[in-house]
């Protein structure tokens, strides 16, 4: 029988050629300390492997002791959901409004509190 | 061989001939009138007399049919002059109102009353940290700019001349000065027609909004009451 490819997986192998929203969910912690927090962050940029270039970029410039472990991404698409339901025009000013890169220059980026990490 | 003095001889003989050309080839809308036109023919043609004594005129009639071609060329080049001042004219800046320190202002006044002094707001901007950010993302992140530009505009920033960026590159200095205002182009598109004082406070706001929106409750709440 045929083994049925993800549409995210496909996603991930391509190379876009206008930017794409990703959803970046990755666990930071820092050296020297044993903590670390679980993030979920919106990158935009034209393919997976150029959104984690950017976040490792990013991450690496607001704090030189920041370690990524466990990034996964997930590309935004019109049958994407998230927590259980599908965006709409609404979500997709905000998927807009908080991805990075922007003029601001900042992440915004949203800690899951019950995490096991 | 023609001299300066005949040349203004040939030129105050030839007067009344260079009207009747003028009549005829001068459009009705134009700036200048006739003798306005034949008066700024006769200066450019005195002024230049001595280049003009270089040029070999055999006889009169040579010298005629210079003169012919040169009015023409003076009614025309008169004529995209004002041209280019209507157009500018008709470019009407709105009279906004400023409220500067309490009081509210026309834009005009506020001109009137700054010019000369260096705007402090301006002088500002570059000490803080707002423009760094903005040129960080503008190099590192976006994609706002071509690999090129971005190249072109670094080195412009360092305070190369655009030969000399063209020396580097092996390309002109023409094609320089294209690359950069395609680039600026591109970044007054992407923000700058948005770009305040509240820009990135609003900027800032609203993605810390939207983040929290995105990923929380509030969300599935919105979702439930439609």
């Amino acid at each position: 029988m045929r083994t049925k490819h993800s549409l995210q997986s496909k996603f991930k192998k391509t190379k876009f050629q206008y930017d794409q929203y990703w959803k970046v969910d990755y666990v930071e912690s820092f050296k020297g300390f044993n903590t670390s927090k679980r993030y979920c962050a919106i990158i935009k940029s034209p393919s997976a492997d150029h959104a984690s270039t950017i976040l490792r970029k990013k991450l690496k410039e607001d704090d030189r002791s920041s370690i990524i472990k466990s990034l996964s991404i997930n590309m935004l698409h019109k049958g994407f959901k998230l927590n259980g339901m599908t965006l709409d025009i609404n979500d997709w000013e905000h998927i807009r409004n908080s991805a990075f890169p922007n003029p601001v220059n900042i992440l915004f980026k949203h800690e899951h509190i019950n995490s096991n990490h | 061989m023609s001299t300066s003095t005949q040349i203004i001889n040939w030129l105050s003989d030839y007067q009344s001939d260079l009207i009747k050309i003028i009549r005829s080839h001068r459009h009705s809308s134009h700036r200048l009138s006739d003798f306005e036109i034949l008066s700024e023919f006769n200066i450019r043609f005195i002024k230049q007399s001595k280049k003009l004594a270089l040029q070999n005129f055999t006889d009169y009639i040579s010298f005629c049919k210079f003169s012919y071609k040169s009015v023409l060329n003076v009614i025309r080049w008169t004529a995209v002059n004002t041209a280019t001042e209507k157009r500018r004219n008709s470019i009407v800046t709105p009279n906004y109102i400023l409220n500067v320190e309490g009081d509210s202002k026309t834009l005009y006044d506020y001109a009137c009353d700054c010019i000369g002094a260096e705007d402090p707001n301006f002088v500002e901007i570059f000490r803080e940290d707002k423009c760094k950010m903005l040129l960080k993302w503008i190099f590192k992140y976006s994609t706002v700019l071509t690999d090129r530009q971005k190249h072109i505009l670094a080195l412009r920033l360092k305070g190369y001349t655009a030969d000399e960026i063209g020396d580097k590159l092996g390309i002109s200095h023409q094609s320089v000065f294209t690359t950069l205002d395609w680039a600026e182009e591109n970044i007054r598109h992407k923000i700058l027609h948005q770009f305040n004082d509240d820009f990135y406070d609003k900027k800032m706001h609203e993605g810390h909004k939207s983040i929290k929106y995105l990923f929380s409750e509030e969300r599935k709440k919105s979702r439930a009451k439609a």
